[in-house]
């Protein structure tokens, strides 16, 4: 029992030891708690105090975010205005210029077609001309095609100018470009205003064939537009004539050959009486592919409507003579005249007259058949101021434009080739003094000249203006 | 009167009629150049609330004088006050379409073409 009270007192004192330890210990922990309280107190004040500063700090912050969100977007709607009014500008400076551009080309456009235009006649000038012709001819010399020129020039129009003014001049070539103009229809023929009343039509890839036919369509389109020309000359109406030529080039060969060809035959044509067309073709060899069989000469006539037949009667140098020489006359084709020339013989004057007329007589009968075909074929004839050959009436055709004072030298040459040797007879001579630019009257002349033929008889149609060698010309009314 | 020409141009300011007029053709080289110029409009367009620019006898205005016309516009526009008139020709390619372009920068302006 004792052990058992012991045993529970030393077991209480135990308990109370425990208790004891645990209440210190206890201590401990409500100090730790009460410290570690204490602690989480004092930093949850300054917690929330620096929250409310941050708190205070933020709002501060949102304000001031927001007064820069204003600031920025006024600054980006200024900025997106000036963009959108550079944008403008932009493209405004960009059309503006484009406009400028259109307004100088245009300017550039009218200057440039301006440059390669005749003012008064509105066709393709000089300048346009020598490029035009080149282009074409080194386009022809690569392709190796033909190229044709044709070259034409108003009869008298010098006395045109002078009868009718130089306004009215003006007026002729105006519509002379816009007769010849109807004729061209082809894309690639120019006509050209070559200087003064000249002009030029280039025809690239053509045959010297289909020229010819051009050029006698514009001289045709000219000579029945009856515009009226000068009293002072024998034609009522203004005429052309035309010098036609064709080639094909070759590397080496300059456009200048062709323009001094066609100008050359140009020449001829002037020389040969006017108001017609010359080409290479009056001067080669009778083709004979080119000669239409005709049955009769009426056939010919009412074929080519022919009305009259030219006829020069030409003193001739030796040379010729003996090219053409045929039963103490020679004939041939000169252009679209037919040449007779007087036989080599020192005769009487009533011979001499008997030996003219022989000669028309004798073309009449024997050449004119033949000559009528090729000449008709290539429509070289004339169809110009009749006469009748029956009586022999004349027409004198001349066109050497001789001073006074040349008249008589003239005419002492034509007495000399009368009384002398024809083959003493130069017309160098003659040309020198009767194609003088100082010898471009030739009133003296003629009236020399027609009391001369008057003298032998021989009755005039009508004088014309003379012109370069001693030429005679009988046209035969057909 | 307030003018400034030169070689092939003309413009008078005239305060009276609250009007610029430009006549020949205008051919400055940059905005330097075309400087005066922009300082008398500048100048005209602040002594007047309403500002007439006739442009029908200038023949020829080149990128540069349109460039300095519109930015003359776009100063006008930012005072709303202020009115343009701008008195142009249909007879002058340049102006049709340069002339209504620059209503797009200043849709209050108003544009005359005779």
């Amino acid at each position: 029992m004792k052990n058992s009270t012991l045993e529970s007192v030393e077991g209480l004192k135990q308990k109370i030891f425990d208790l004891q330890a645990e209440v210190a210990r206890l201590r401990k922990d409500y100090a730790d708690l009460e410290l570690s309280l204490n602690t989480v107190i004092e930093h949850g004040d300054t917690i929330e105090e620096m929250l409310a500063q941050n708190n205070v700090d933020l709002k501060s912050e949102i304000c001031a975010r927001k007064e820069t969100l204003v600031d920025l977007q006024s600054q980006f709607h200024n900025i997106t205005q000036q963009k959108d009014d550079l944008e403008t500008l932009v493209q405004m400076v960009t059309e503006h210029s484009d406009e400028i551009d259109n307004h100088w080309q245009e300017k550039y456009q009218v200057v440039e077609v301006d440059s390669l235009t005749d003012g008064l006649t509105n066709a393709a000038n000089r300048r346009h001309f020598d490029q035009y012709l080149n282009t074409e001819w080194q386009r022809a010399i690569r392709e190796q095609n033909e190229i044709s020129l044709i070259m034409f020039d108003i009869d008298f129009f010098k006395s045109f100018n002078d009868h009718f003014g130089h306004s009215s001049g003006d007026i002729c070539l105006k519509e002379i470009v816009r007769l010849a103009q109807q004729c061209i229809s082809r894309p690639a023929d120019l006509l050209f205003r070559y200087g003064g009343e000249e002009f030029a039509v280039v025809l690239p890839n053509t045959s010297i064939e289909g020229a010819i036919k051009l050029a006698h369509e514009i001289k045709e389109s000219i000579a029945d537009a009856k515009l009226s020309h000068s009293p002072a000359i024998s034609s009522d109406y203004v005429t052309v004539s035309v010098g036609v030529d064709s080639c094909r080039p070759t590397a080496g060969m300059q456009p200048l050959e062709l323009i001094d060809s066609a100008d050359q035959y140009l020449y001829k044509a002037k020389l040969h009486g006017k108001n017609r067309v010359i080409s290479k073709h009056c001067y080669t060899k009778r083709n004979e592919k080119m000669v239409k069989n005709y049955g009769s000469f009426t056939e010919i006539k009412e074929d080519k409507k022919l009305e009259s037949l030219n006829l020069n009667f030409l003193p001739c140098s030796k040379t010729v003579q003996e090219r053409w020489q045929h039963n103490g006359l020679s004939a041939d084709f000169l252009g679209d005249y037919f040449t007779v020339f007087f036989p080599n013989k020192n005769d009487s004057e009533a011979n001499r007259i008997a030996e003219v007329k022989n000669a028309v007589s004798y073309i009449a009968n024997e050449l004119l058949e033949n000559a009528m075909k090729y000449a008709a074929e290539n429509c070289m004839l004339p169809t110009s101021i009749g006469l009748y050959l029956d009586n022999s009436t004349i027409v004198f055709n001349e066109s050497n434009h001789v001073e006074n004072d040349q008249a008589e030298t003239f005419m002492a040459y034509i007495e000399k080739f009368m009384a002398e040797d024809p083959n003493d007879f130069y017309l160098q001579q003659l040309e020198n003094s009767a194609m003088s630019e100082e010898g471009q009257s030739g009133l003296g002349f003629l009236t020399m000249v027609n009391d001369y033929m008057a003298k032998l008889g021989w009755q005039f149609e009508s004088i014309d203006e003379t012109y370069t060698k001693v030429t005679t010309q009988v046209i035969i009314k057909l | 009167m307030i003018s400034i020409k030169d070689e092939g141009y003309e413009i008078n300011h005239d305060p009276a009629e609250r009007l610029v007029k430009f006549d020949g053709t205008l051919r400055l080289r940059g905005l330097n150049e075309y400087q005066p110029i922009s300082d008398m409009l500048d100048k005209a367009c602040q002594d007047s609330e309403h500002l007439t620019l006739n442009v029908k006898s200038l023949d020829f205005l080149n990128s540069s004088g349109i460039a300095m016309l519109s930015k003359f516009i776009i100063t006008a526009r930012k005072n709303n006050a202020k009115k343009i008139t701008i008195v142009g020709s249909k007879d002058i390619p340049w102006q049709g379409k340069s002339l209504n372009n620059l209503k797009r920068l200043m849709p209050a302006l108003e544009l005359i073409i005779e």
